[in-house]
């Protein structure tokens, strides 16, 4: 009974505001879509229906029952692209984080337990990245591999490595010079175990924190990306590529603008709300540490 | 940390941008002159001019260091697409991005500032709330989109603002400084007519900088609190009140000059911000800068306007952070060291 | 009698989120002496120090009164407040480095107070009295202290600019939150004796805050002991010392290491700890705060908060079995 009590009370407090579930839920709302698009959508997102041409969307007069936001300028279905969006922004945010977490935790771990040239080579490496403004590195990839989603993917995964090397550089050495690590040395545990089995897990929350936070910036940078015409190519329903697609007619039909960009605002806007608590609960002094 | 190590990470930092710079053009498929002279009419001789001048015919190592030298003479090649010098190209864009950047970055300061401020004073209430509310917000705003909705708002229902470019057709500026808040004050004509010019660049400015802001304000606005808050449950801050001083003394003097340290230094190092903002802001505003620039170059494979401009922004972004370490150096006593 | 009663706290309580770290405090400073206030951490000896400057963190609730020279400081707003905090009474804080601000200079820092508190107009009078402030606390070359930014000084140094600058408003009273604890035991010893000779030298009152018993002895004239945001004892620093009345401050003298006497068979004798633990400032306790602690426990512990027992020479203790004496 008490145990229970206990648990809920810690639920409770580590939920947080109303604030943060609404972000849950919203993000909760955002993945079933994505993973059940086929589904949910009506129609394929890239079907163009003949004479629906640009329909105004439930709320504005003269608006089709068959297209709940209305179209765009070729017939298309936008409710159906928004939820295709979904599934490929939270794909690419999600390929974004794997991809650099991965990248970024080896090569932080090897700086962190091995020091010396080893680590000073990874340092000045990340330096150079992080002199790049984050769009400037990506078009450097994008340039290297042409343009397209998979490609904006790897180039949003690249502009996030150097955050998570430091990161984990960071809380590796911390983690290092505590007596527990020692210990394992003097067991005889050899490096590669202690890193993995010993420092790495110890580490997880601030990493589990910034992979919250990537995820949100992976989705944004892969979105303007596709927006600069560097990423996705139309016809593809991304929500970064819909938004330059319609620019042209954000004047006579703004919700065609508005619609795709508000899906972009809320998902990055709940995944910075989950991050900013995450990093609350799990260490309030993060926030020095990763300035330092 | 020592100094001379911090000059030594920046040194081999701008070594490494070269490094890339270099490669960027041997990595990308194709061959290298067709590359960096267009496809089309190109004769002969610009090829074998071409050849030379980066010396595609001798070992890799010299050729980077001819790539390294034409750079430091300032020759970083001739845009494929507009046939000027790529260095030329850059100072002129640089001085419109600048004045875009700096105006938005002084917008965010003078606004983010005293938000984080207020927010740190009445912490916990509703106005630190909303305010850090909006700040997430902001945080998380996708700029292109909200620069678009701006104009929608600003420009075409309201007609407030206008919708793009620097300055009104009307006004006879002549380029000087690159600046137009500048330029507008050497043109000839009246005080009058440079008074107008004038505030039509501020017309021009205001909706674009404002979305660049965007980001940057949300970031300063919430350092500034976090920073201001630590400050405030420092001892010295005790000490401060002990003493009796005002409230107005012990905040505005004793705690914010320590808050602002790394605040400042945060907004300095923000320059990366502001230029991954800006190529997304001017090429919505049609802002003649670097951002759109850049991103048209490689819409159009000019690769030299690509290989030449990340060097400089590299360049650019590397100065800023000395100039911010100098700075440092200057306002907080401590990192003098002792003695 | 109640004329040379400088600060005269009665029945201070405070309250913080829940926690009651005070509970009806009475302490009494008498003009021109030093109180010494002895306890454990979390007793609310340095609590009390901050309500007397009003300096209480956020949320925290004060009943009770402290009267100083005959006003109620609990009672007075910030603006009433601050023509006595830093001029009246003045404090320094235990530590030392971190009390000074790092980005402003020493002679900055004094000059304020000169400038503000003392309302000198003069700036090179300012210096003038500024440099013989430090010369009085013992600072070797002042002139080039004047200049010199809190982190390239060492923490007896820190200790005694911020003396100097307690002193530049020339207060009646100066509070000494445990000045020493983050010292050196040498330079501790030094600063101890430069506080007793300025409190001597310029007629000021003193409370020092102290968690060293026999520190608080040999430097003031009274003694208050306190235990769980309770004053149980106050009285005459010798008698305090030699006579404990209350039961904690007998638990607490067997507790401390006095002379090493090694015993017939060449072991050291035991050292008395109190058992049990400190209540939590949390819990509400109706009757005495060191009934579950005390050997001499009575039924009526329990149940009765103990009164005010007033003795002779001044002395007072908060125990059942002084009153029924």
């Amino acid at each position: 009974m008490r145990v229970t009590q206990e648990a809920l009370r810690s639920i409770r407090r580590n939920l947080g505001g109303p604030l943060i579930i609404v972000a849950m839920a919203l993000l909760g709302l955002t993945t079933f879509f994505a993973i059940f698009a086929p589904l949910i959508a009506p129609y394929d997102p890239a079907r163009t229906f003949e004479g629906a041409y640009s329909l105004p969307p439930f709320f504005l007069e003269g608006w089709d029952s068959r297209f709940l936001l209305g179209t765009d300028d070729v017939g298309r279905d936008l409710f159906s692209r928004l939820i295709h969006g979904a599934r490929i922004s939270l794909l690419a945010g999600f390929a974004v984080t794997v991809l650099s977490l991965t990248i970024g935790v080896v090569l932080g771990a090897l700086a962190g337990w091995k020091g010396g040239f080893i680590e000073a080579a990874i340092l000045r490496l990340m330096d150079t990245m992080m002199a790049l403004p984050s769009i400037l590195l990506a078009i450097v990839v994008v340039t290297i591999l042409g343009p397209s989603l998979v490609n904006a993917v790897i180039a949003a995964a690249v502009t996030a490595v150097p955050g998570v090397v430091r990161l984990v550089r960071a809380t590796i050495r911390e983690e290092k010079a505590k007596p527990y690590s020692l210990s394992a040395k003097l067991y005889g545990a050899g490096g590669f175990r202690i890193v993995t089995v010993e420092l790495l897990p110890n580490s997880l929350a601030p990493i589990f924190v910034q992979g919250t936070m990537g995820f949100g910036e992976g989705i944004l940078n892969v979105a303007a990306l596709g927006f600069l015409g560097l990423g996705a190519r139309p016809p593809m329903a991304e929500w970064g590529t819909m938004l330059a697609d319609s620019r042209a007619y954000v004047e006579s039909q703004p919700w065609l603008v508005t619609a795709p960009g508000l899906c972009i605002l809320i998902v990055i806007l709940s995944f910075n709300l989950l991050g900013d608590h995450l990093r609350d609960v799990f260490d309030p002094k993060l926030k020095t540490r990763e300035e330092a | 940390m020592s100094r001379a190590f911090k000059f030594g990470q920046i040194a081999t930092t701008l070594f490494g941008i070269t490094l890339v710079a270099f490669f960027l053009i041997r990595l990308v498929p194709g061959d290298p002159v067709t590359l960096l002279i267009g496809e089309r009419g190109a004769s002969p001789e610009a090829i074998a001019e071409l050849k030379a001048r980066i010396g595609l015919d001798r070992p890799l190592v010299e050729q980077y260091g001819l790539f390294v030298w034409n750079a430091l003479k300032g020759d970083l090649g001739v845009s494929i697409l507009s046939g000027r010098s790529v260095g030329a190209e850059f100072l002129e864009r640089l001085a419109a991005t600048a004045e875009l950047g700096l105006t938005a970055l002084m917008l965010a300061t003078l606004v983010g500032v005293p938000l984080g401020i207020f927010a740190a004073l009445h912490r916990g209430r509703l106005f630190d709330r909303l305010s850090m509310g909006l700040a997430v917000s902001f945080y998380s705003m996708p700029i292109f989109w909200w620069g678009l909705m701006a104009i929608v708002i600003f420009s075409v229902k309201l007609a407030w603002l206008p919708v793009s470019g620097r300055i009104g057709v009307e006004h006879d500026v002549i380029l000087k400084s690159g600046l137009l808040l500048v330029d507008s004050w050497l043109m000839p004509g009246s005080l009058a007519e440079s008074w107008a010019a004038f505030k039509s660049v501020i017309h021009h400015l205001l909706l674009p900088a404002s979305v660049l802001a965007t980001v940057p304000l949300a970031v300063i606005a919430r350092m500034t609190r976090s920073s201001l808050l630590e400050v405030l449950g420092e001892d010295y801050v005790r000490t401060a009140r002990a003493k009796g001083l005002s409230r107005f003394r012990v905040v505005a003097l004793h705690a914010l000059r320590n808050a602002l340290i790394p605040v400042v230094t945060v907004i300095g190092l923000m320059l990366g911000t502001i230029l991954t903002g800006a190529i997304l802001t001017e090429t919505i505003f049609s802002w003649p800068g670097l951002g759109r620039w850049l991103v048209s170059a490689v819409l159009s494979r000019d690769y030299p306007v690509i290989q030449g401009g990340i060097l400089m922004v590299a360049v650019v972004v590397l100065t800023t952070s000395l100039l911010v370490e100098i700075f440092y150096y200057f306002i907080s006593p401590r990192s003098r060291g002792r003695g | 009698m109640l004329d040379d009663r400088m600060l005269d706290i009665r029945g201070l309580t405070l309250d913080i989120h829940g926690a009651r770290p005070l509970r009806e405090i009475d302490l009494v400073l008498k003009k021109g002496k030093s109180l010494g206030v002895v306890g454990e951490s979390g007793s609310g000896k340095s609590l009390t120090a901050l309500s007397i400057m009003g300096l209480l963190p956020n949320g925290a609730v004060a009943q009770g009164q402290a009267l100083w020279k005959g006003r109620d400081l609990l009672a007075l707003t910030e603006d009433q407040y601050r023509t006595i905090r830093g001029r009246e009474i003045a404090m320094i804080f235990q530590d030392p480095m971190s009390s000074l601000n790092p980005s402003f200079t020493v002679g900055f820092q004094i000059d304020e107070v000169l400038k503000i508190k003392m309302g000198i107009r003069n700036a090179a009078e300012r210096r003038a009295r500024g440099l013989s402030l430090l010369k009085e606390v013992g600072i070797p070359a002042p002139e080039e202290r004047w200049n010199s930014y809190p982190h390239q000084m060492s923490g007896g140094m820190s200790q005694r600019v911020s003396i100097a600058m307690a002193l530049a408003s020339e207060p009646e009273l100066l509070i000494a939150d445990e000045p020493t604890t983050a010292l050196d035991v040498t330079v501790q010893a030094q600063i101890l004796e430069l506080l007793r000779r300025l409190i001597h030298e310029r007629h000021m009152s003193m409370i020092f805050v102290t968690h060293d018993l026999a520190v608080a002895a040999k430097v003031c004239d009274e003694i208050a002991v306190f235990y769980a945001g309770v004053a149980v004892e106050q009285g005459p620093s010798e008698m305090v010392f030699e006579t404990p009345r209350h039961p904690y401050t007998q638990a607490l003298l067997r507790a401390r290491p006095t002379k090493i006497q090694a015993s017939s068979e060449g072991r050291r004798p035991r050292l008395a700890a109190i058992p049990g633990s400190v209540p939590r400032s949390t819990e509400q306790i109706a009757g005495c705060v060191f009934a579950s602690r005390c050997e001499k426990v009575m039924e009526s512990c329990f149940t009765k908060r103990p009164p005010v027992a007033e003795g002779a020479n001044s002395r007072k203790s908060r125990c059942l079995l002084q009153g029924d004496q």
